[in-house]
């Protein structure tokens, strides 16, 4: 049975229908593509691969030749087509609700300020190609749109996606952050930050685990996207969160060089481009104290899983407007941490094994979700999410 | 009073829509189909929910509606919905069906049925 997603002041509100539209396309993805998912993982070891090796006498390994073979038969591209539709149907319930009540829910963005944190918005900032040249997600006018004055549409909608995405198995919708501080915690038991900064935060969902982590922090997030930062602030105030927005690029903040102890960035990675990941980790690198430390965390690169995970993987690139997710995935992310400044000793590359905890099944849960439609790790592996951490010399 | 202009959020994704099917007809008939598993599921969580409601407010309860059996007038107009429902979802075809029937000559040969 999937949690009801936390409410908070900032909501938007469903009638029966419209939260049915929304609960139907988050059990859509969490029953049938999940048994879509494990068929054709099935057909893919029993039939094509060994089918294809008889006949070629030579392996099945290469992620593209698999895409191949797989889309030969129907069964795939059902799979593939009704994971699309299963998306856009997603961001259909979502935005209708946000469309009819978008000046009432401007209007409680706006009540909702009691100014435990701050919002900085700006108007001049060049929003990077790489967030703006496609709709991500296929969320439709993506981060970055603003459709009226004080938008906050694309966050409004987005709040409600990430359960969805997440198969309702977090009522927090900040599961993504807990993945990183239970890490942390493990790692760096002793890690006690002042000053954090949240890249890429867009409505500060995972922000907020580390606000509930280190409460007496100064915690900052940054984003491009303005209809975002406007609602997550909101959003935050709301929840009692006290986070500070701006409207920043990763690449290059406002922030004085040495201001922060921990850098943080959730699945940010794949969504920028070979040129601005290795800018962005120079900047972690500048606005790292001296024994600062930056984790980002993301999926595991192409050859951290197996070829018929390369290949569900790469769907993503294919079918789900993720145009840097296939290349970013075979980046050496060592060498772009060490380039960046970071010593070699200081680099680690690793995997959250997400053991213990309270959240464990719920957890567990999410991350087989997201595995059997694409994302996660490989199944039966302990690899949950993948982190590149630098610590400052 | 003037009345607020309704703002329009966007409703399609910018960025290619990949196709599955050789023939896109097929990706839009599957896109209609999963609407339509989506619609029917809606509707029928909303009908379960006016159950639940009347049976906590006494109305009526479940065993009710099972036990429910039509009169023939009452069992008429439900063959006529269903026939109903199911032309709607076959229309395509059915207007096909016509069209093809109402350019048959009528001097062809067989059965013009």
């Amino acid at each position: 049975m999937p949690e009801a997603q936390h409410e908070h002041g900032m909501m938007t509100n469903r009638s029966h229908d419209e939260a049915e539209r929304q609960n139907n396309v988050r059990t859509l993805r969490q029953s049938l593509l999940r048994k879509f998912a494990s068929g054709s993982r099935e057909q893919f070891y029993r039939e094509i691969k060994p089918a294809y090796e008889k006949q070629k006498g030579a392996p099945l390994d290469d992620y593209r030749q698999i895409r191949e073979e797989m889309l030969k038969g129907t069964y795939m591209k059902f799979q593939m087509g009704f994971h699309r539709v299963v998306q856009e149907l997603m961001f259909e319930s979502l935005v209708s609700p946000v469309e009819e009540q978008l000046p009432d829910l401007i209007q409680r963005s706006k009540d909702m300020e009691q100014n435990l944190g701050t919002l900085e918005l700006d108007p001049d900032l060049e929003l990077p190609r790489y967030i703006t040249a496609v709709d991500i997600h296929c969320q439709p006018g993506g981060f970055t749109a603003e459709h009226c004055e004080d938008d906050i549409a694309a966050g409004a909608i987005y709040d409600r996606a990430i359960h969805i995405y997440n198969s309702g198995s977090s009522g927090m919708t900040d599961m993504a952050g807990r993945i990183v501080t239970q890490y942390l915690d493990a790692i760096f038991p002793e890690l006690q930050p002042i000053r954090i900064l949240d890249m890429g935060c867009t409505i500060g969902q995972s922000t907020a685990a580390y606000v509930k982590r280190w409460p007496d922090a100064d915690v900052h997030a940054i984003d491009v996207g303005p209809a975002l930062l406007r609602y997550g602030h909101a959003r935050a105030e709301a929840l009692g969160h006290k986070i500070h927005f701006s409207q920043q690029s990763a690449e290059h903040t406002q922030f004085e060089d040495g201001s922060f102890d921990l850098i943080t960035s959730n699945i940010l990675a794949h969504e920028t481009s070979t040129k601005a990941w290795p800018a962005i980790i120079k900047e972690c690198h500048r606005l790292l104290r001296p024994g600062g430390i930056m984790i980002h965390a993301d999926l595991p690169q192409l050859n951290e899983v197996d070829p018929y995970r390369q290949f569900i993987y790469t769907n993503e690139t294919h079918y789900n407007n993720e145009p840097f997710w296939t290349k970013f995935r075979t980046l050496d992310l060592k060498k772009v941490t060490t380039d960046a400044g970071f010593l070699p000793e200081n680099v680690i590359r690793d995997f959250s094994q997400v053991k213990g905890g309270k959240d464990q099944a719920k957890i567990d849960a999410a991350i087989e979700t997201s595995r059997s439609a694409g994302h996660g790790a490989p199944a039966g592996s302990p690899l949950g999410m993948a982190f590149i951490i630098g610590i400052k010399e | 009073m003037t009345e607020e202009k309704k703002i329009k959020l966007p409703r399609v994704a910018k960025g290619p829509r990949p196709m599955m099917f050789e023939d896109e007809a097929n990706d839009i008939l599957l896109s209609m189909n999963v609407s339509l598993l989506n619609e029917l599921i809606v509707t029928r969580q909303r009908l379960d929910a006016v159950e639940r409601v009347l049976e906590s407010k006494n109305v009526m309860s479940q065993a009710d509606v099972n036990a429910f059996t039509p009169d023939e007038t009452a069992a008429t107009e439900r063959e006529a919905l269903r026939e109903d429902i199911s032309n709607r979802v076959f229309y395509l075809l059915l207007q096909q069906a016509e069209r093809a029937e109402k350019a048959i000559p009528d001097d062809a040969p067989g059965d013009n049925i």
